[in-house]
């Protein structure tokens, strides 16, 4: 049960400060909102029991890229532009058309795939944890288990079979660093 | 049974996660259709990406398989890659234009818009007075005010405008 309420509270935190951070005009107050949404996500996760995705969820998006989203709206100074908005009526309302259609089509879809017990896996005591609190019968809370999710578990998987797309993630942010100063340099020498 | 056994008896329901990262990816998407400013677009991406961020750790957890949770540190790669690169182009092109609106940044378009706001850079650029010549009839649809406006310097004498430069670059 506590698991339940802790996930609809910080889901629907997450839920509402996106929709907060897309609605504002201020782009700093759309950034702050954002963090909101992302520490909303990160209790989701451990909600969840992905604990080292949740600790992640923070160092990274809350810390680093929301400090980088951060210093480039304050850096270019956007107080005036905020404030003349331009007319898109037609694409702002296709564009909430096309979000609620693929919503509407999602809940559907979602409900059919229940009532035909594809989800049913989920509802019930998943195999393996019941398992894992069989084998630690002394164990008082979650921290004694030894659960998915934990850093040594995601290393394990990681660094075993999913290392060469490890390796490749290492190339992409080695060519985005040089993009990012190659982009931003006024005059190539 | 323990209080650990009894605090994992009752799980989250694997359609709420699934509702939380479609209506997410959903309000990210309203967030791109509808926000004008580059920033506030690069910013609903990110939502996008945290509502597939959240499919992944949701599957990972029913089907028992680690690759999920890992795939989400692969998308936080490419979400930071993307965010680097993004607002670099976000920088040079407020550089350019001094304005972060995407219908300000539309050389590429084919529709004429009127006027753009006009392109200066700083230092000379002399190695582009060869080019602009071939360039005007080659691109000169790139925005009729603003090719007009390249011309019109050309022919003072002044600094080149640096339309030429966006095709060439």
């Amino acid at each position: 049960m506590a698991t339940q309420v802790l996930y609809i509270l910080f889901g629907g935190m997450a839920l509402g400060a996106a929709l907060l951070a897309v609605t504002r005009k201020n782009p700093v107050a759309s950034a702050i909102w954002l963090v909101v949404m992302f520490f909303g996500l990160a209790a989701t996760y451990v909600v969840m029991e992905a604990f080292f995705v949740g600790a992640i969820q923070i160092l990274v998006y809350a810390g680093a890229i929301m400090v980088l989203f951060l210093f480039v709206i304050m850096l270019l100074d956007l107080r005036q532009q905020m404030l003349e908005g331009k007319p898109t009526t037609r694409l702002r309302f296709f564009g909430v058309l096309a979000a609620l259609l693929f919503l509407v089509v999602g809940v559907v879809a979602l409900g059919d795939a229940k009532d035909r017990g594809l989800l049913h896996r989920a509802v019930t005591p998943l195999p393996r944890e019941a398992d894992i609190v069989a084998a630690n019968p002394d164990a008082t809370s979650l921290v004694d288990l030894p659960l998915d999710g934990t850093a040594g578990a995601i290393a394990d998987e990681m660094f075993t079979r999913w290392v060469l797309p490890f390796e490749v993630a290492s190339v992409i942010l080695l060519g985005a660093i040089l993009g990012a100063v190659i982009l931003t340099k006024r005059r190539l020498t | 049974m323990t209080a650990a056994a009894s605090f994992l008896a009752v799980t989250v329901p694997i359609e709420w996660s699934i509702f939380l990262g479609l209506a997410l990816f959903a309000v990210g998407l309203i967030g791109v259709t509808c926000r004008r400013n580059i920033l506030l677009m690069l910013l609903s991406v990110e939502i996008m990406l945290n509502a597939v961020n959240v499919l992944f750790v949701a599957f990972s957890r029913v089907h028992h398989d680690l690759a999920g949770q890992v795939f989400v540190f692969f998308a936080m790669t490419i979400a930071a890659a993307e965010v680097a690169v993004g607002l670099a182009i976000v920088i040079a092109v407020y550089r350019l234009r001094q304005s972060t609106d995407v219908d300000d940044a539309q050389d590429l378009h084919d529709v004429d818009h009127g006027p753009l706001p006009r392109i200066v850079l700083e230092g000379e650029d002399q190695h582009h007075h060869d080019h602009d010549h071939h360039d005007d009839h080659e691109h000169g649809h790139a925005g009729d005010g603003h090719g007009d406006e390249a011309h019109g310097h050309d022919a003072e004498g002044h600094a080149a405008a640096v339309s030429g430069e966006d095709h060439h670059g």
